[in-house]
């Protein structure tokens, strides 16, 4: 006889949520034997096989007090399940935010994309598979993946994949970044002492976490299909509702990615407009280049400014060493007697140099003449705010500027929560300060306003007395020596 | 509630040993007997009787095997250990004494509403 599929309809109502595949099929194959001698037995009575089929079932009696009762029963071998699932769902919650790193940060290479069709195929031919063999449970699909997704993640670390680095710190950022340890970072002799350890430490500890959920899910996984053991359990566990544990957990995930957030946004807000698409490194590099831009001074001589520099961590380039790079229109690296400071590529990659942050400075008389500070990022000249809401507000600004306007009353109209100093320096042949600033982002293509404004300033004498408005992406130009006011859009 | 019902439940597991001392059964068999030794009083829901067969197993008062016959489908035997019995010698002491209770306390009943 087939198996019917009333009988199999109520088997499978029978089972209590989680229990594992081998007692699943176990079970199946008990009750149905029953069912079908019961069946056997009505049909010798005269009854036809559908009607002793049903009679059968029937008398079987509620499924979902079988089940409750076997769920009692099996309330160990489901904790498995129920693990698996939380630890599942913890390492999603990570992916989730990870994943916004992984394709912002490394936009230069074809890694991610590289990277995210080979988890996707790692995910879809999971799931294939499982189906395949025939066990139908989502969590074990979901779980069997997830614990896919980790090895290759540890395999892309392990072969020193700047990806994977930039995801793993990307993941404690906010948690050092909480802590202040950037700030913190002042005994070189401790093993805080740089800020390379603090990534070389949010590296390993994320490795650990990595190796810790890797491991958790491959017992969870053999545990789910194979049913290897039946684990012992705490009663205080047991006695708990794992979908309450669940949903508390997930809930207090959140909550805490919230204030972390919450916190590192506010605290590195000068950083970029999204602390997510930062690296710790960038983060310490920009915070101690700031930090040291700002203890600079007039008229120190060049002895001094070096040890300040390098009790942050910067390092002297020669022009021709490290700073080829930098673009031509940063022209306080041009002049002669200009040094440039590098705190160097904290960060994982080896391939960009858009981690470091910069300082160059020019010395007259072996006096410090004139400072300027730049903090990589994307490949981007950042300092101070970059958020898209403000471009507007920015460009209404500019419009009213006049010539003649003092320095203080240009800068009162932009602040950084407006626009962010893109680049600033001194041109000694005509005496004049030329400020840029940028309000702008990138790749929209909401032009309503001739959105990507990057106003430039010369004061002479402290008034405004040059200004130049350009256009956006490709076409934006840097015309210092324009005087007067071009609001040609 | 029925009376009869409410005992048929409260003592499966005791019925289960029970049945199980004499011989391996598997469930189909069991329930047929308990019908059978009951006169048809203990009829139940069939499904019920696997959980409890389960939970005697995770105790460990029985033990379970897979059995098939030529030409028959595959059937799971249970077979009572050495806990099982010792349980089952105990709950039979104690159902006797419940029974004795329960009889002492209704003969007595019935003497006193005679005196």
């Amino acid at each position: 006889m087939r198996t019917p599929n009333e009988a199999e309809r109520f088997i499978r109502e029978c089972y209590p949520k989680g229990l594992p595949l081998y007692k699943r099929t176990e079970l199946k194959k008990e009750l149905l034997s029953h069912i079908l001698d019961k069946a056997d037995f009505l049909m010798e009575t005269g009854k036809s096989e559908e009607e002793s089929i049903l009679e059968a079932v029937r008398n079987m009696g509620d499924p979902s007090k079988i089940r409750q009762s076997f769920g009692k029963i099996y309330r160990f071998e489901r904790l498995p399940a129920v693990i698996a699932f939380i630890v599942l769902s913890a390492i999603c919650a990570i992916a989730f935010f990870t994943g916004f790193i992984l394709f912002s940060a490394d936009t230069t290479s074809d890694y991610p994309t590289v990277y995210h069709y080979f988890i996707s195929a790692a995910f879809v031919g999971s799931i294939i598979f499982m189906y395949i063999y025939g066990y139908r449970k989502k969590k074990a699909y979901l779980l069997l993946s997830v614990t896919v997704y980790m090895f290759i993640n540890l395999l892309t670390f392990l072969f020193s994949s700047g990806i994977f680095q930039s995801v793993s710190i990307g993941i404690m950022v906010m948690f050092c970044a909480l802590l202040k340890i950037p700030e913190r970072v002042t005994d070189t002799t401790i093993m805080f002492s740089d800020a390379e350890s603090i990534v070389d430490l949010a590296a390993y500890l994320t490795l650990a976490i990595m190796l810790i959920l890797f491991f958790a899910g491959l017992v969870s996984t053999v545990t789910v299909f194979t049913e290897s053991g039946r684990k012992k359990c705490p009663k205080k566990i047991r006695k708990k509702k794992p979908l309450i544990l669940y949903f508390s957990l997930i809930f207090s995930l959140v909550i805490l990615s919230s204030v972390l957030f919450y916190f590192t946004a506010q605290e590195y807000s000068f950083m970029n407009n999204n602390i997510m698409t930062g690296s710790i490194s960038r983060i310490i590099s920009a915070k101690k280049g700031r930090d040291a831009y700002e203890e600079l001074t007039s008229g120190m001589s060049a002895t001094d400014v070096g040890i300040i520099l390098r009790e942050y961590g910067f390092r002297e380039y020669e022009k021709s060493d490290g700073a080829y790079y930098l673009p031509d229109l940063e022209p306080g690296y041009s002049m002669p007697d200009s040094k440039v400071f590098i705190i160097e590529d904290t960060s994982y990659t080896y391939r960009d140099l858009y981690n470091d942050t910069v300082i160059i400075l020019n010395f007259k008389d072996n006096k410090l003449s004139f400072k300027q500070v730049y903090l990589y990022n994307n490949r981007t000249l950042a300092l101070g705010l970059w958020r898209n809401e403000d471009t507007a507000k920015c460009y209404e600004n500019y419009l009213t500027l006049k010539e003649g306007d003092s320095r203080e009353d240009v800068l009162k109209k932009f602040p950084s929560s407006v626009a962010f100093l893109e680049t600033a320096y001194y041109d000694f042949e005509s005496d004049t300060e030329i400020l840029n600033f940028h309000s702008a982002y990138e790749d929209r293509n909401d032009y309503s306003i001739n959105a990507r404004i990057s106003p430039s300033f010369c004061f002479v004498e402290g008034k405004l007395m040059l200004s130049e408005i350009t256009g956006y992406g490709e076409d934006r130009i840097y015309n210092y020596k324009e005087l007067g006011l071009n609001l040609k859009k | 509630m029925s009376l009869k019902k409410d005992i048929s439940r409260n003592n499966m597991s005791l019925m289960v040993l029970s049945v199980l001392e004499k011989e391996d059964l598997y469930g189909y068999q069991m329930i047929y007997y308990l019908e059978s030794l009951s006169s048809g009083v203990f009829k139940f829901n069939e499904g019920t009787l696997y959980p409890i067969l389960h939970a005697l197993e995770k105790d460990g008062c029985v033990t379970s095997y897979w059995n098939v016959i030529e030409d028959s489908r595959p059937r799971k035997y249970y077979h009572i250990t050495d806990t099982g019995i010792k349980l089952l010698k105990e709950s039979k002491k104690e159902w006797e004494e419940y029974v004795g209770a329960v009889n002492a306390v209704l003969c007595g009943g019935v003497l006193n509403a005679y005196t």
